[in-house]
């Protein structure tokens, strides 16, 4: 429990068994593997392997187009059904009997056809609209042409001018002829026919009124029959686009298979890649990376199957290296890796926080919830969707922690009395108790928000206290263990001191711990702020002392005034530190708004459902629409505000602590899937 | 006229106060979750599979909205609006629920304006790698820290101002 213990290991083996080994490390997943430094004598020939690397990158390119092709078509496995499970061989034997290149080259094929389908299509009705116009022209599109002496020009313009153009342009000579082909609402269509030396005052009139001069299609005959076999045309090339889907469908019989070669391509993908990481001379090749000691000898076993002809060692680190993180926990706190993961990874010298904020994260989830029949429906919806569906590792966690959540949600809930924002006049007698303070409480009800917030709010910031100092002593046993007794004393050793003190003054101060208590109480944590300010003017003094060079009166008159003073200012100014603890604690008090809020909003439905109730003939119904939707949207904003505020909790006010973070993390070489889970 | 305001001025103050505490928390919400939205769909074009993640980091400014709308909810539940009979409310009464909706109206309005700002950056850290959703909304959920402050003071107020 905590973090994996992290070793560097060698690997050094035969090249004519580098495929196998690599396969088996890639199968197990255990090794993040280093990559050889760019300069080393023992940097593999990058070229050699370059050109079956590109096969394999190719064809899954290819694979990933058809499955993107062929996704709305293909049969799909139910949500239930979830992602095939396959063992290795299965994926390998699936591979084998498939020919996917046929499928690709089929998607390929289709593609084209609807590439083509649709480019005709877009012409063809552009022509379409281009010559519908001139349907009535009544002459055959070759005798529209220029003769010795005459001219002809199509064209349109807006219907509004066509009177005046008309007029104009026939009063030019009598040698002209105009006929309006076709007359629409907004434009107009005409012939003109005229004798070529009038080409340019007619032109000139046109232009006055914005007339633009159309082409008829290069073919023989009335446009209307040209006009036919474009729409001939178009009902075939809709048919062939129509065809295409009967096509996509059968292709789309194979899209699991596809799937499962998708992932086994890119397997073999990472595999090339991670060669070129590895050290090579010509007989043999060296792996260098991370595992997790106690995996060590588990890949030996797994080798050892496959080949003697390796050898694998521990082997120290360089300088300045550090080992990358994995978080090791036990399967009831894995879930809460969840958390710890969304503010990042601890450093490889620090301490895993998910076994810390468990408790912690939990139970404050609960409090932002604090109804428990919401933490019942949480708990048997993840309960159900555990049991249902197949589900990634990460997503697993998830569910898991909700479910978690939901069974703290019920008890801190049912202590708080909170049913789904019920008051236990709205329920039967028996579900229900006279409290001391003659209030009427549910049964196992011991407090209720509404009434009494402050006890609530008392509890928070206690909790809040209690994180803080958890956080504080965690840095103090951290360091003192393992990084400097001397520093772990005088730093977080005096904020532990100091802390504890005050909180225990708190407690005789409100009639918790006996009275008689509050002098010790106060002298302690008195004594707790003198140690901050005197630990800073001893340290700054006996520094001042050391660095000033020369006889004892300087360095007596420099240790005053440039350590002994500046260091009790510092120490005060240290002091400053406790604003940032209180501000810490109260933003604790957040639980109770957030409980509020629940139950509020709880409230707020069940009113609501109560006032839609008194409609006649269908009250009941809407009554029960509004109280299981308002109930539903209670539920998810407020458990997706809980996770987030309690986690927030956890990274500002407690990680903050003890931790900086910023580690990097484990990645092995491993078998990634996208479309299948593999069986392990 | 002075009779009328010392009769009715009361309940008028009470109702303005909750009037106040939706209206601005609403503005601070729907203005909060417009921003992220807009950026989100911005995600949603490049990459559709995000929109749960895009739709959850556009939520979180929605909340302040809530925080107002629950002021104005006790405040109609307190002075009895809300089932019929409205009480008395002097007009120190009506002051003081007033005032009480002002840190909730006010916390709400700026922390879900820059709750929606800061929720429109994540949006760019979730297109860029997904896996950082968490830590979008963390940086988003520190925006709302003050608004649940607003809300908590608020809320206390109206609960202890003695009816």
């Amino acid at each position: 429990m905590a973090l994996a213990k992290i070793k560097k290991i060698q690997l050094i083996g035969s090249k004519s068994k580098k495929s196998e080994i690599l396969e088996v490390l890639q199968d197990s997943g255990a090794v993040d593997i280093i990559e050889i430094a760019d300069d080393s004598e023992l940097k593999g020939d990058s070229y050699q392997d370059l050109q079956s690397n590109q096969k394999t990158e190719l064809a899954h390119a290819n694979v990933e187009f058809a499955i993107k092709l062929l996704n709305d078509h293909g049969k799909k496995r139910g949500i239930l059904e979830g992602p095939e499970v396959l063992s290795n061989k299965e994926v390998e034997e699936r591979v084998k009997n498939f020919d996917y290149e046929k499928i690709v080259e089929g998607c390929t094929k289709v593609e084209e056809k609807i590439a083509n389908a649709k480019n005709n299509l877009s012409a063809l009705k552009n022509e379409l609209s281009l010559y519908t116009p001139w349907k009535k022209l009544e002459i055959p599109v070759e005798n529209i042409k220029e003769t010795v002496n005459t001219k002809t020009i199509l064209g349109s313009l807006k219907t509004n001018n066509l009177d005046d153009a008309k007029e104009k342009i026939i009063k030019l000579s009598d040698l002209i002829s105009l006929e309006v082909v076709n007359k629409g609402t907004a434009d107009s269509y005409l012939m003109v026919i005229f004798e070529k030396e009038l080409e340019r005052e007619i032109r000139q009139v046109l232009t006055e009124y914005k007339f633009s001069e159309s082409e008829l299609p290069k073919t023989e005959g009335l446009v209307t029959d040209y006009l036919k076999t474009v729409e001939k045309d178009i009902h075939t090339n809709e048919k062939a686009l129509k065809e295409t889907d009967k096509e996509l469908k059968e292709l789309g019989e194979n899209i699991q298979n596809l799937h499962v070669v998708h992932d086994y391509l890119s397997w073999k993908i990472e595999k090339t890649d991670t060669d070129k990481k590895l050290g090579q001379t010509e007989y043999s090749f060296m792996v260098t990376g991370w595992m997790q000691k106690k995996n060590i000898d588990k890949i030996k076993g797994y080798i050892d199957e496959v080949t003697n002809e390796y050898e694998l060692t521990e082997i120290p680190l360089e300088k300045d290296e550090i080992p990358p993180v994995e978080l090791d926990n036990n399967k009831f706190l894995s879930p809460f890796e969840a958390v710890s993961k969304i503010y990042g990874l601890p450093k490889s010298d620090e301490l895993d926080p998910t076994p810390f904020l468990a408790a912690y994260f939990i139970v404050f989830f609960a409090l932002c919830l604090t109804d428990a029949g919401y933490g019942l429906v949480m708990f048997f919806a993840m309960l159900a969707i555990l049991k249902f569906f197949k589900l990634a590792d990460g997503i697993k966690k998830l569910v898991t922690l909700l479910m978690y959540g939901g069974i703290v949600t019920f008890i801190i809930g049912a202590l708080f009395g909170g049913w789904f924002g019920l008051t236990p006049e709205q329920v039967p007698q028996f579900l229900t108790y006279a409290a001391d303070n003659g209030e009427q409480f549910f049964v196992f009800q011991k407090i209720n928000a509404l009434t009494n917030p402050i006890a609530v709010l008392i509890l928070a910031l206690s909790l809040g206290f209690i994180q803080v100092l958890m956080g504080v002593i965690m840095k103090f046993v951290h360091t003192f263990r393992t990084v400097d007794k001397k520093e772990a004393l005088l730093e977080s050793g005096t904020w532990v001191f100091l802390l504890s003190s005050i909180g225990f003054m708190i407690l005789t101060m409100t009639g918790v711990l006996p009275e008689s208590l509050v002098g010790l109480s106060k002298n302690l944590a008195l004594i707790g702020v003198g140690i901050i300010i005197v630990k800073s003017a001893i340290a700054s003094t006996v520094g001042a002392w050391k660095n000033k060079k020369g006889g004892i009166v300087g360095k007596f008159i420099s240790s005053i005034f440039g350590g002994l003073i500046p260091g009790s200012l510092k120490g005060v100014l240290g002091l400053y530190d406790l604003v940032g603890y209180m501000s810490d604690i109260l933003s604790y008090s957040r639980m109770l708004a957030l409980g509020l809020a629940t139950a509020i909003i709880g409230l707020a439905v069940n009113i609501v459902a109560g006032l839609v109730l008194g409609m006649p003939y269908v009250g009941w119904l809407l009554a029960a629409v509004v109280f299981v939707g308002g109930h539903i949207f209670n539920l998810l904003l407020n458990a997706l505000g809980s996770f987030i505020h309690s986690g927030r909790l956890q990274f500002v006010e407690f990680f903050t602590k003890f931790m900086e973070g910023g580690g990097d993390e484990f990645k092995p070489f491993s078998k990634k899937t996208k479309y299948i889970f593999l069986k392990k | 006229m002075a009779e009328l305001f010392a009769q009715w001025g009361g309940l008028a103050l009470a109702l303005a106060g909750a009037a106040i505490a939706v209206i601005l928390g609403g503005i601070g919400s729907s203005v909060g979750v417009a921003l992220a939205g807009q950026a989100g769909a911005g995600v949603t074009t490049e990459q559709p599979e995000k929109f749960g993640k895009v739709l959850i980091l556009e939520a979180l400014p929605g909340t302040q909205g809530i925080y107002g709308f629950l002021i104005g909810f006790l405040i109609l539940l307190f002075t009895g609006i809300l089932g019929g009979g409205a009480k008395d409310i002097t007009l120190a009464q009506g002051w003081q629920l007033f005032f009480a909706c002002l840190p909730c109206g006010f916390a709400c309005l700026y922390s879900g304006i820059n709750q929606g700002k800061v929720s429109a950056a994540g949006m760019n850290m979730i297109a860029k790698d997904a896996s950082q959703m968490g830590k979008a909304m963390v940086l988003s959920a520190m925006v709302e820290t003050y608004a649940v402050l607003g809300f908590l003071v608020s809320a206390l107020l109206v609960f202890f101002i003695k009816l």
